[in-house]
């Protein structure tokens, strides 16, 4: 039988897509619903996280599993945009086939026209969104910049775009009625630490406490390190205010034996009991241990009123040193001690925990989940747009550093916003319609405005789908969005925002893994065409009814 | 060799609540919990079909750990209730059914999941801001000086719990013993800021009348008969305390445990290492000895030839303690659990108890270690009989449960009326504010009025089905139209209900019973306040009122007959309304069936 492979597989992959699409679609948006899941040991989690749903589907079919990895490799660097990068996936897919249409004889329309994207996207895109959005958009206060030095002048900082953000960000990720309280906290616990971000994101582990069993509202900040565990022995209570702490990596007591019996009983004694003394004389009241220490041991501890966590994570340990000063005891011969209470001295930086609650383990992890990825999105928010993105391994090296002496003129400035509801897709739509018009020296791509064209149209189904439910709606969103254009001026946005940068990185990630499934696409139709037979092939005249993209 | 074997797709189930299985479970699981609610809650057999272990009980912790189910959504109601029971103890079939009820309701008004969620969340706040705020009229100021309020709050818990089959002289017994040894854990005269609680031990005895259980200040500490019978003919019994003690928390038997494993070679000539060890273990008896230790206890077991070495000098010798005496010994004495035997014991390693007596409960002797005089101690134990297993079983994890509620109580000395009078108060002053502000509030949530109105009544409506489900018996439940509190006519007293137009007031007079559930509000007609009462039927829309306060001086106000621990039903109002809101905003749900 003879067919056109490329128009027939381009169908196929649309239809994957649209799958895909259709399960996320269910949790997007500021309305979106949650997805409850069970894993196969039975936990029941709860999640709007797009990655999350797309990897619980545990799906087969090997172009969803590459999609998959995709989007799990962009959200796991920028944190954010997991559930969009599928809808505009899908709707480029949908636009390539609609220019296909037009021209089928040509047979590697697709795979070209996914590099003409791409192309489009690392050498212009920047420069688009730098003249027709970053100029409607508003900064971040410079103060939250992580990479900011002197945080000694910082006094009272505007945390209100930066809550925004958060607050609009959280909105797509956790349920509303908790948003408040967490953008609040994760604020919060930003300036507790002086946005130093990167420091934040990396000790997230340590910093956070999941407890379960009360309401979200119950959620705190704490001063100081929640370490996670338990005193064996208890801390006494006579002395308050500061003590000393050690931390060891190793068993107190020798466990091996050599030599004769009596040796033995008579050393480990006399070892515990000189341990002890030296305890007793630097005077340690807390031993923060990462193994867990005998009986004996804590016995010794306990007489000598000196509180042992045994099994402490390691994490809570290497924090605790870094916060400290202090080094981990794994020899006898030198010993290091420090002040629990960490000195305020030094530096503007209050030491805070984050204690999450939650109902069920399903729901804190939740929280969790999404304020550690609101925060790697801050992170991505503070890059300029400029800069490649990092998810992908790139054979554009050379045209990158190309764009980059090329647009450094034009690239959005870090911690740029702008207000959510699809203003960004609206101004990019109509920048990009413009283009042709406004850049003057498009010298390698001629068909520039064709590509330009079909991105236009695509972005176009973001904000459809966060209006479905009313496409009023839309289009008044649409018209306010141009009516910025028109006037010339940012209007403060009242609203939540979102960040430029994130939203520069997700379409350049998308057009990556279109030009990825484009072009397996294509090979891989080229080397099987020979072994492809009436029966496995599907159906031509199937196509997916996709939604229409002019009912509008 | 590692099996690999290929994972399978998730199997997907869009918008869950909208499926009638779905529902039918929920449905089927409400009407488990609200038939085991309150004193006269339905008791349930639970067994698996194989035979085995049968559990009877109606308490929420025991029913829902044993209770399965494959849907995802009763796998999270499940487990958020008992997240807060493992929390705060109390109040897990509360959460259960208002939880299931506001699904119901919100299911029934047809309302958007979105905006069912915002309502609730506002009414909740509505709800929490009005409990915490002092002139709430459901609170009640539990005084710490006078045992009443604390008695009727640990009654109050453990009659919710019918599956201990008490009498009523039965349940003020349980009651009173209750608060006795929670008084008894709690330290007097520090004035620190904090204060450490000390600790009940329970002793259960099967077969007993639940009228000889007892509470005794120290320990009761089982051992052999053997000894008990030569206990008499020792010098502890003969002189006056204190006595010095001992504590060893490292066995004591001369084997070589300790040393790990492996294997241990013994040169030709050496002495024998367990030779070794055992005249190391009666260096230790020589010690304690000399220092005139009276009891020598150990966790774990003590060499024959030690204890009768020991004993020979006059020492009283109690091995296998089990390590959940250990801690209890070593608050109440003092002593400090001794882990190695190779080093000698240092001084402030003894502890002191003031004397030893034996008690006789039931079949069962027991040796009562009395806790020294100073400082004073705060373990207590109780010894807690009743008829059977099953019984015993549900009367202890009601106790503990009493207890933690008491504990509760001493962080925030307050406590809401029991009875359903707390849930109609609720719902009669959200329904008036709710209504009264529809304008403003609807307006500044981007919702409806008609939408917001909806919303109100379901949510009181779930409130009330809370009080609704206090009543099992085919009774009728009313609320009164001044103080807003719940009335129960229990069935056959009752006019037939159906035949009733929406809303009767004023010939419920003849039927109501003399009280309230919680017995504060009585019926006959206050010359004070210069009207009689009017009521109404519980689950039937009635004109929004303000609640008002009960007036009249303190002392001849009638006391509440019912309280509920504030601290664990604020929080369980709080995670029903919210484990509600998820279920209403789950769109999707993902199994993977691996």
């Amino acid at each position: 039988m003879q067919m056109q492979p490329e128009c027939l597989r381009l169908d196929s992959v649309l239809q994957t897509v649209s799958v895909l699409e259709a399960v996320v679609q269910r949790s997007f948006g500021p309305d979106g619903g949650q997805v409850l899941f069970t894993r196969d040991t039975g936990q029941t989690l709860l999640t709007r996280h797009g990655t999350r749903i797309l990897t619980a589907l545990r799906l087969d079919h090997p172009l969803v599993r590459m999609v998959v990895e995709c989007v799990r490799k962009h959200s796991d660097v920028t944190g954010d945009g997991s559930k969009t990068f599928i809808l505009l996936l899908a709707s480029l897919l949908r636009e390539i086939r609609k220019h296909n249409g037009k021209a089928p004889k040509n047979v590697a329309g697709a795979k070209w026209l996914g590099e003409a994207l791409l192309a489009f996207g690392l050498d212009e895109l920047s420069n688009v969104i730098s003249v027709g959005v970053a100029s409607h958009a508003t900064y971040l206060s410079d103060t939250c910049n992580p990479t900011h030095t002197d945080t000694r002048t910082v006094v009272k900082t505007d945390t209100g775009t930066l809550r925004r953000l958060l607050g609009s960000f959280l909105h797509t990720r956790i349920s509303p009625t908790h948003v408040e309280v967490i953008s609040q906290l994760t604020c919060e616990l930003l300036c507790r630490w002086s946005f130093q971000g990167s420091f934040v994101n990396e000790h997230f582990p340590s910093l956070h406490t999941a407890v379960s069993g009360f309401p979200t509202g119950c959620s705190r900040l704490l001063e100081g390190q929640v370490i996670h565990a338990d005193f064996s022995t208890p801390l006494p209570v006579h002395n308050r205010g500061q003590i000393k702490a050690l931390t060891v990596t190793e068993h107190l007591e020798p466990s091996g034996t050599s030599g004769g019996m009596e040796s033995v009983c008579a050393r480990s004694g006399q070892r515990l009991d000189s341990v002890c003394a030296v305890l007793h004389q630097l005077g340690v009241s807390l031993l923060l241990s990462s193994v867990t220490q005998s009986e004996a041991t804590l016995a010794a501890a306990r007489r000598n009123g000196v509180g042992v966590l045994e099994c402490v994570p390691e994490d809570d340990l290497s924090l605790f040193c870094l916060l400290s000063g202090s080094q981990p005891i794994t020899d006898w011969a030198t010993i290091r001690f420090v002040h629990l209470g960490f000195p305020k001295a030094e530096g503007k930086v209050q030491p805070h925990s984050l204690v999450v609650c939650g109902l069920t383990e399903g729901q804190t992890e939740q929280s969790v989940d999404a304020i550690r990825d609101a925060l790697l999105m801050l992170h991505t928010a503070w890059q300029p747009t400029h800069r490649p993105t990092a998810t992908d391994e790139t054979p554009h090296t050379d045209r990158q550093t190309d764009a980059s002496t090329d647009t450094c003129t034009g690239q959005v400035g870090p911690g740029c916003v702008i207000s959510i509801g699809g203003t960004f897709e609206f101004l990019l739509h109509h920048a990009l319609q413009l283009f042709p018009h406004a850049n003057k020296h498009t010298r390698s791509h001629s068909d520039t405005p064709d590509v330009s064209r079909m991105l236009a149209e695509a972005l176009l189904s973001v904000p459809r789908r966060i209006y479905s439910h009313s496409s009023r709606q839309y289009l008044a969103a649409h018209s306010h969005a141009l009516s910025k254009v028109l006037d010339g001026c940012s209007s403060g946005c009242s609203l939540g925002v979102e960040s430029v940068s994130c939203k520069y990185q997700l379409i350049l990630a998308v057009l990556q893994c279109l030009r990825n499934i484009l072009e397996h696409t294509v090979s891989f139709i080229t080397s099987f065409l020979s072994c492809i037979t009436e029966e496995v092939m599907p159906n031509p005249n199937v196509y997916l009814v996709s939604h229409s993209l002019t009912s509008y | 060799m590692a099996r690999l074997s290929k994972k399978t797709p998730s199997v997907c189930t869009d918008n869950p609540l909208s499926k009638s299985e779905v529902n039918r479970k929920i449905t089927l699981m409400r009407e488990i919990l609200d038939s085991s609610f309150g004193p006269n809650g339905r008791l349930k057999q639970i067994h698996n079909n194989v035979g085995g272990h049968v559990l009877t009980t109606s308490t929420s912790s025991s029913l829902l750990q044993a209770f399965y189910s494959s849907e995802p959504l009763l796998k999270l109601i499940n487990a958020s209730i008992l997240n807060h029971v493992s929390r705060f103890s109390d109040c897990g079939l509360y959460v259960g059914i208002l939880c299931l009820s506001l699904i119901k309701h919100v299911q029934e008004s047809d309302l958007r999941p979105s905006v069912a969620i915002s309502m609730n969340k506002h009414l909740l706040e509505l709800c929490t801001s009005y409990l915490k705020h002092e002139d709430c009229n459901c609170k009640v100021t539990i005084d710490l000086g006078s045992c009443r309020s604390l008695v009727t709050l640990a009654r109050s818990v453990i009659s919710s719990k019918p599956g201990s089959m008490l009498t009523e002289k039965e349940k003020q017994h349980i009651g009173t013993l209750t608060v006795h040894a929670f008084l008894l854990t709690v330290p007097d005269g520090e004035t620190s800021d904090t204060v450490r609680l000390g600790r009940t031990v329970m002793v259960a005895m099967e077969g007993q009348s639940v009228l000889d259980s007892a509470v005794f200040h120290g320990l009761l500490v089982d051992v052999p008969d053997v000894l008990l019978h030569s206990i008499h003919a020792e010098r502890i019994t003969l002189r006056p305390g204190p006595f010095r003690l001992a504590l060893f928390s490292v066995s004591l038997s001369g084997d070589l445990s300790a040393l790990g494993k492996g294997s241990l070679e013994v040169p030709s000539g050496a002495p024998d290492p367990e030779d070794v060890v055992l005249e190391q273990l009666l260096g230790l008896g020589e010690q304690v000895v000399n220092n005139q230790v009276d009891v020598f206890m150990c966790q774990r077991v003590i060499h024959p030839v030690l204890q009768q070495y020991l004993r020979k000098h006059g020492v009283l010798v109690i091995e296998r303690l089990g390590i959940a005496l250990i801690d209890p010994i070593v608050q109440m004495t003092g002593a400090q659990a001794v882990a190695s035997y190779q080093t000698p014991i240092s001084p402030e390693a003894y502890g002191q108890v003031k004397g030893i007596c034996v008690r006789t409960v039931g079949p069962r002797i027991l040796l009562h270690l009395l806790p020294p005089e100073e400082p004073a101690s705060t373990i207590c134990t109780m010894v807690v009989c009743h008829r059977n297993e099953t019984m015993l079983n549900e009367l202890k994890s009601a106790i503990q449960k009493a207890e933690h509620v008491l504990r509760l109580t001493l962080r925030d000395p307050v406590a809401l009326l029991g009875g359903g009078c707390t849930e109609t108060l609720l719902a009669a002053y959200c329904r008036n504010k709710g209504t009264s502000e529809a304008m403003d509030a609807s307006s500044s949530m981007g919702v409806s009025r008609s939408e917001y109105l909806l919303g109100l009544h379901a949510f009181c409506l779930s409130l009330e089905s809370v009080a609704l489900a206090l009543d099992h018996d085919g009774g009728t439940s009313l609320i009164d139209l001044t103080h807003a509190h719940c009335w129960y006519i229990p069935s056959g007293q009752a006019p037939q209900s159906g035949t009733l137009p929406l809303v009767e007031t004023s010939q419920w007079g003849n039927e109501a019973p003399p009280t309230c559930g919680c017995g504060i509000v009585e019926r006959r007609t206050r010359p004070e306040q210069g009207m009689g009462l009017e009521w109404t039927l519980l689950n039937c829309r009635y004109p929004p009122f303000t609640p008002t306060p009960l007036v009249g001086d303190a002392t001849s106000a009638p006391q509440p007959r019912v309280l509920d621990s504030f601290t664990a039903k604020f929080n369980a109002l709080q995670v029903a309304v919210e484990t509600a809101n998820l279920i209403l905003g789950i769109r999707f749900i993902i199994q993977d069936v691996n």
